[in-house]
C-alpha cells in the first residue's frame, strides 16, 4: 500500500465529510475537521508514518489534505 | 501506653519467633525483643535522647530499640532518605538526636538550644511517618501513642487477627503500611515475616517456609510477581485472609482465592485517617474498595466528588505544618483525603485523585477513571494516564501501557480505542515501558511518569 492510499483510509476513517473534502480546501478553517479531529489526524499520522507534527503549526498554516500529503512524503 | 500493651503481648510467649526477615533469614524471639526495649530505654534515658531517626529499612533487631523510645516518651521518625533531616534536626534542636543511618552506623546530636524541652501535651507525638507525596507534597503525619494503639485495634477488630496468626508484610517500616503490620503483629503477639523490599522471588520462598497466614499486599505488588512467577497463585496455599488495599484485585486473584477459601477483604484508606472502608467480599464483586465501617462516617463532597471522613482513627497532625493540616479538615472536622469516590449502597468506590485531574481544552479529565474504562474494556494490561502539555489544548492524554509479554502494536491498540473513546480523550503518545517507576508505598510514582513524557 502506498502511503497516499494510507493517508486516504486515515481520512475515510475519521470522518466522511473529510473523505469527500477538496484535495486544496483548508479543513480546519471551512470546519470540515474541528481542532480534536486535527488531533486525531495528526496522531494517527505520526503513529503509522512515524514522523512528528507540530499541531500548531499545522492549525496556522490553513492545512488541506493535499499539504497533508506532502507532509508524509 | 503502647509500649506497655506491647511488653505485656511479649511477655505472654517469650520463645516465640516475633519477627523474621525473609531476605537474610535471620529472626528475633519476643524474649529479645523485651532484653532490646530495655537496653533501649536504659540507652534514651541516659543520652537523654528525644528524638531517634532511622533512615532507610533498620534491621529486625533495631526494630525494636526504635520503637523503645517511646518508654521515655521520645520520637520514632522513620525515613525513606535523608530528605527532611535538615528540617527535623532544626525544628528539634532543643531535643537530642539520634540518628541510624542507611548502613547502620549511629550518629548522636546533642541539642543545640538550651531551654528545656516542655512535654506536656497530653498526647505526646511517638510516630512521625512522612508521606511518599502522591500528589508531589510529602506531609509529616504525626501519631500519638495511643492514636496508635487505636489503630492498632481498629486492624485487628476488621480482619479478626490474633496471636494465631503469620503475618506477611511487604512494606518499609517509614511507610505507613509496614508501621501497621509491625505494630499489629507485636500487640497479638504474632510472628512477622518481613520480605523488604519486596522481591518475588523471596515471596514464593517464604510463603512456603513460613506459611502466613495473613498480608496487606500493594497491588503493584501482586502484579509483579504474577509476571514473574508462573505458579504465584500457589503461593496463597496457608493464607485464611488477604487485605487489597485502595485497589480492588483482579477477578482471577479473587477467583483463586475464593475457591481456596481464602478471605478477600477489600479495603479503601489513607496514612492520615487508617482504614476508611472495608468489606470481606464473597462472590466476584466489581471495583469497589470496602464497605462503610462503623465507627467512621464518610461522605462525598458534592462539588468535586472528594471522600470526606471523619474518624477516631485520624492522625493528630502534620509535622511543622499547623496550616496545612487546618486546611486539610472541613468546618464541621471531616478530613478532606484528596481522593475521588462515590458511595453507592453501602460501599465505597475509588475514581481518583484530586491533584491528578487535568484539562483538555475545556474538557477535565480524571486519569483513574480513563484507566479503569481502557483496561477493563480492551486491555489487560497495565494503564497509567498522564497529561502531555499541548499549547493548543493545554494537555493532551499520555498512555503508558506495561509490556506483558504480549507483542504490543500502537497502531493497532490505537485502532481499538478510536471505537472505545470520544475524540478528545484519544491519546496523542503511547509509550509501552517495561517497568513502572514506584513510591517507596509501592504505587506508581505519577509524577516520574508525568515528568519522562513531557521531556522534562
Amino acid at each position: 500500500m502506498t502511503k497516499n492510499e494510507q493517508l486516504n483510509i486515515i481520512f475515510s476513517d475519521l470522518s466522511k465529510e473529510l473523505d469527500n473534502a477538496d484535495e486544496d480546501i483548508p479543513l480546519y478553517e471551512n470546519q470540515i475537521i474541528d481542532s480534536f479531529d486535527v488531533l486525531r489526524l495528526v496522531t494517527e499520522i505520526e503513529l503509522v508514518f512515524d514522523i512528528k507534527i507540530d499541531i500548531t503549526d499545522l492549525l496556522k498554516n490553513n492545512f488541506s489534505k493535499l499539504s497533508l500529503r506532502l507532509l508524509i512524503e | 501506653m503502647l509500649l506497655n500493651a506491647l511488653q505485656h503481648s511479649a511477655k505472654i510467649n517469650p520463645k516465640k519467633i516475633a519477627i523474621i526477615d525473609a531476605h537474610s533469614k535471620i529472626k528475633v524471639t519476643y524474649d529479645e525483643i523485651i532484653q532490646i526495649f530495655n537496653a533501649g530505654k536504659g540507652y534514651y534515658v541516659d543520652k537523654a535522647v528525644g528524638i531517634v531517626i532511622s533512615i532507610g529499612e533498620p534491621t529486625i533487631h533495631d526494630l525494636p530499640f526504635l520503637i523503645s523510645i517511646g518508654q521515655s516518651d521520645g520520637v520514632w521518625i522513620p525515613l525513606a532518605d535523608d530528605d527532611h533531616i535538615k528540617e527535623i534536626v532544626h525544628f528539634f534542636s532543643n531535643e537530642n538526636i539520634l540518628i541510624i543511618e542507611k548502613n547502620g552506623d549511629r550518629k548522636y546530636l546533642k541539642k543545640s538550644k538550651k531551654e528545656k524541652t516542655t512535654k506536656q501535651e497530653i498526647n505526646p507525638p511517638f510516630l512521625i511517618t512522612f508521606s511518599s507525596g502522591t500528589t508531589g507534597v510529602a506531609k509529616g503525619i504525626i501519631l500519638s501513642q495511643s492514636k496508635k494503639l487505636e489503630r492498632i485495634k481498629q486492624s485487628i477488630s476488621l480482619f479478626g487477627l490474633t496471636g494465631k496468626d503469620t503475618i506477611i508484610s511487604n512494606s518499609p517500616i517509614y511507610h505507613s503500611m509496614g508501621q501497621k503490620l509491625l505494630f499489629t503483629s507485636l500487640k497479638l503477639g504474632a510472628t512477622l515475616v518481613r520480605n523488604v523490599p519486596f522481591s518475588p522471588a523471596v515471596w514464593m520462598d517464604a510463603c512456603q517456609t513460613y506459611q502466613p497466614s495473613f498480608g496487606i499486599p500493594v497491588s503493584t505488588q501482586m502484579a509483579l510477581l504474577k509476571e514473574t512467577k508462573e505458579n504465584y497463585l500457589a503461593s496463597f496455599f496457608s493464607f485464611r485472609a488477604i487485605v487489597m488495599s485502595s485497589a480492588s484485585a483482579s477477578i482471577e486473584f479473587k477467583k483463586h482465592l475464593l475457591k481456596q477459601k481464602i478471605d478477600i477483604w477489600e479495603t479503601f484508606g489513607c496514612s492520615e485517617a487508617a482504614f476508611i472502608s472495608a468489606s470481606k467480599i464473597t462472590v466476584e464483586e466489581n471495583d469497589h474498595v470496602g464497605g462503610l465501617i462503623d465507627d467512621v462516617e464518610i461522605k462525598i463532597n458534592s462539588e468535586n466528588s472528594e471522600i470526606l471522613v471523619k474518624t477516631p482513627y485520624l492522625c493528630d497532625g502534620y509535622f511543622n505544618g499547623r496550616k496545612t493540616w487546618e486546611s486539610a479538615l472541613t468546618s464541621d472536622k471531616f478530613f478532606k483525603t484528596g481522593d475521588i469516590g462515590e458511595i453507592r449502597g453501602k460501599k465505597l468506590f475509588f475514581r481518583g485523585r484530586l491533584g491528578l485531574e487535568f484539562l483538555i481544552g475545556p474538557y477535565k479529565v480524571n486519569p483513574i477513571e480513563l484507566e479503569f474504562v481502557v483496561k477493563n474494556t480492551i486491555l489487560n494490561s497495565e494503564v497509567v494516564i498522564v497529561p502531555v502539555e499541548n499549547s493548543f489544548f493545554s494537555n493532551t492524554i499520555g498512555m503508558y501501557l506495561k509490556k506483558n509479554g504480549q507483542a504490543c502494536n500502537e497502531v493497532e491498540l490505537y485502532d481499538d480505542l478510536k471505537n472505545l473513546l470520544p475524540k478528545h480523550l484519544l491519546p496523542t503518545k503511547i509509550k509501552i515501558i517495561e517497568s513502572w517507576p514506584l513510591l517507596p508505598n509501592g504505587k506508581i510514582d505519577r509524577q516520574r511518569l508525568i515528568q519522562r513524557m513531557n521531556n522534562k
